[in-house]
């Protein structure tokens, strides 16, 4: 049996098999036909379909030279925009292979970039329209300049349909030789929120453990994306109970390999949820954002954890009094 | 001549601390041709009187003292060239002799090749008592001398000593001293005379009155180590024993840190000075990331500072208790930060290059499954790792 990630190799390669998302696709599909495209401004949450029809774009267009008239590039990585501007620029100035005029640049997470950033792109984009077209993708369009959204075709994504999931995950299921009860398909579906990604990997991770997979195995996956021990960190500080929260705390963070920034998002979250009075929450969040932007300038994520963990303690115990 | 030697005590009536060695070195000298290892080792920390007994016993018993101490070459050759003669020469004056070999710890290993082993032969042919003296009698170096020598320990003088031996040279100079700065001196000594005498002495040069204040600079160069550094963090009030803390310490900050973040719920008791001790020391880290972000080092001052004085000040009071202070946890040192930054990094590479994510988030969208298959299903966790071609630490990361 061949392992490899299944996200990616269940990722549709053709319009007809992407699941959801209907009229955008009609939409992809018609001007794909016309080997004519704008650029392009996917935005939407993640696990939505916006790389996988920028991807389906190009290999419709390009056919079998598809990898060669596609620059993928990541603005959260890139190191800033003159190497994005670089990187198009090699690439835009060589013609693109086959009938196509124009080859394509996929840039992910554009609303990573800075005004600045995206001020300087948008003279880039003029640059090379003659040879090249943009699909720009993004979590929120809002953050996109003016300039630049009004350049695109915008397409708006949307979380996907409990239809659409459960029927990419039947179809993995199929291929895959998995049993799966309507009650995990069910749970599938709450855990992903309508993100075909999470959907797909908790599948995965599911039937690492078993061909047959019911609704507990799904929430034990689950589990490991949103770990129940931070909660319970915090509520062991609260309660007095620093030294075992401290240890717990490291060890649930080397469990699920969590990195200091992903573990206080979570103890953000998880604030809420406690049983406190609610100045306190504000107090304690106001406590969390401060350390946070330690461990982003730079400081030992355990140790600002464990630092951030004594200011619950704290709390916990003017709370008794 | 420095007070150190100039008041070094000259009789055994001088000599004051040290009853058990007193008592076995003098046994050792007088009882000599029936002894069954013919060399002592004298061991304990500096400035304990290990050299200055062994002076004393020859100048008592009238013994002709042959020395040889750490500024000579101490390979075999050399050993045997100074020592071998004076093994063999019967004393000119027909008195006895005492052989002193100074700090045989700091015999080098490369340099002074063949020493130790000279030692010992030296040791089985003398007619004559030899005295050794080192700080570690358990170097590794000295392995094979052990069992050719009785172990004779000094331990480190203690405060009520120190005060009298101060007293005592104040008295012959002519020297008056606050009694803050007594204190503060006997403090840095930490049971080390010789290091008090020299302070005393340093604080004394052109004046004649010794306040707190002659004496801040002239604290010694001491190598300390972990837990002297805790301790001048932890216990007492008052910062300014606590900023030399750092001083001399054979640790980078960073590690300091860690050292003390596990030992804050260990010696402080109230959630208001752990929690306080704890921003500090948050603070302090915060600090360190800047100057190497920034290359501007000179910040480091202030993680010193916070580290130091603000940890010491987070108490409300003093806790007068002995804490036997831990290592940092074991699971904390595995992954030592940068280490486990830079494999969740790693991670993140490799897969946003097969799954078309960004590095940033891959491991945001990725993490969990791998993690859960890792743990669960080696067959598939091998296969995935060779499908995203991962390397060992990243395996073992996945794994754990």
């Amino acid at each position: 049996m061949e392992i490899e990630i299944w996200t990616e190799k269940y990722r549709p390669k053709d319009f007809d098999e992407v699941v959801g998302q209907d009229e955008i696709v009609a939409r992809l599909k018609e001007m794909t036909k016309s080997k004519n495209i704008p650029h392009l401004l996917f935005a939407g949450p993640p696990g939505t379909g916006k790389t996988t029809l920028a991807l389906i774009i190009a290999k419709k267009l390009f056919k079998d030279r598809w990898k060669e008239n596609l620059l993928e590039l990541n603005a959260s990585d890139e190191r800033g925009i003159d190497t994005i501007r670089t990187k198009v620029k090699d690439f835009a100035r060589t013609k693109p292979i086959g009938e196509v005029p124009f080859k394509i640049i996929l840039l992910d997470e554009a609303d990573a970039l800075t005004r600045d950033a995206q001020q300087a792109l948008r003279r880039t984009m003029e640059n090379f329209t003659s040879t090249a077209r943009f699909i720009l993708s993004c979590n929120y369009s809002s953050k996109i300049i003016e300039p630049i959204q009004s350049r695109c075709a915008i397409f708006r994504f949307k979380p996907l349909s409990k239809e659409a999931i459960k029927k990419y995950l039947a179809r993995i299921a199929e291929a895959e030789k998995l049993k799966l009860s309507d009650e995990a398909l069910e749970a599938l579906y709450e855990v992903s929120e309508g993100d075909a990604r999470k959907a797909v990997n908790t599948l995965q991770a599911c039937a690492s453990l078993s061909s047959k997979i019911n609704e507990d195995i799904v929430y034990e996956v689950a589990g490991y994306a949103k770990p129940k021990e931070i909660m319970e960190v915090l509520k062991l500080s609260l309660d007095g109970k620093f030294e075992e929260a401290k240890k717990n705390m490291i060890s649930t963070m080397i469990k699920y390999g969590i990195s200091g920034i992903d573990a206080i998002k979570m103890i953000q979250r998880n604030v809420m949820n406690l049983n406190l009075p609610d100045e306190i929450k504000i107090k304690l969040l106001e406590t969390i954002g401060e350390y946070e932007f330690r461990i982003v300038e730079g400081a030992d994520e355990f140790l600002q954890i464990e630092a951030l963990l004594a200011q619950f303690y704290l709390i916990g115990r003017s709370l008794k009094r | 001549m420095s007070f150190a030697i100039k008041h070094a005590p000259k009789s055994l009536r001088e000599f004051g601390d040290q009853e058990t060695a007193v008592k076995k070195a003098v046994d050792f000298i007088k009882n000599f041709k029936r002894m069954k290892r013919k060399a002592l080792l004298f061991y304990g920390p500096p400035g304990t009187g290990k050299t200055c007994l062994a002076k004393i016993l020859a100048r008592e018993f009238g013994l002709e003292l042959v020395e040889l101490n750490a500024s000579d070459k101490r390979d075999a050759a050399q050993i045997r060239r100074i020592l071998g003669n004076a093994i063999l020469q019967r004393s000119l004056s027909h008195r006895g002799k005492l052989i002193l070999i100074d700090e045989v710890d700091g015999i080098h290993g490369i340099e002074d090749r063949g020493g130790v082993g000279e030692i010992i032969k030296l040791i089985q042919e003398t007619p004559y008592p030899i005295i050794l003296t080192a700080n570690n009698p358990y170097d590794p170096k000295l392995r094979s001398l052990r069992e050719y020598v009785e172990l004779v320990e000094f331990k480190k003088i203690g405060k009520r000593d120190l005060r009298k031996i101060l007293l005592r040279i104040c008295r012959l100079e002519n020297i008056e001293i606050d009694e803050k700065a007594l204190d503060l001196i006997i403090e840095f000594a930490n049971g080390d005379a010789r290091s008090a005498i020299n302070d005393l002495e340093l604080a004394s040069f052109g004046r004649k009155l010794i306040k707190e204040e002659d004496l801040l600079l002239n604290y010694r160069d001491r190598e300390k180590n972990i837990f002297e550094a805790l301790g001048m963090i932890f216990k007492g009030k008052g910062i300014r024993r606590a900023l030399l803390a750092l001083e001399n310490l054979d640790r980078e900050i960073s590690e300091v840190i860690l050292w003390i973040a596990e030992n804050i719920p260990r010696e402080y008791e109230k959630p208001e000075e752990i929690a306080l001790a704890y921003d500090y020391l948050s603070k302090a880290d915060l600090f360190l990331a800047r100057a190497v972000r920034t290359q501007y080092y000179r910040l480091e001052v202030y993680a010193n500072i916070l580290v130091t004085a603000g940890v010491n000040l987070a108490k409300k009071e003093e806790y007068k208790k002995f804490t036997a202070y831990r290592s940092p946890e074991k699971i904390a040192r595995m992954w030592e930060t940068t280490q486990f930054r830079r494999t969740l990094r790693s991670i993140s590479d490799k897969i946003s290059e097969k799954c078309h994510t960004s590095s940033e988030n891959s491991y945001k969208y990725y993490g969990f499954m791998l993690k859960f298959i890792f743990k669960h299903n080696k067959k598939w966790g091998n296969a995935i790792a060779s499908y995203l071609g991962l390397n060992d630490e990243e395996i073992k990361f996945l794994s754990y």
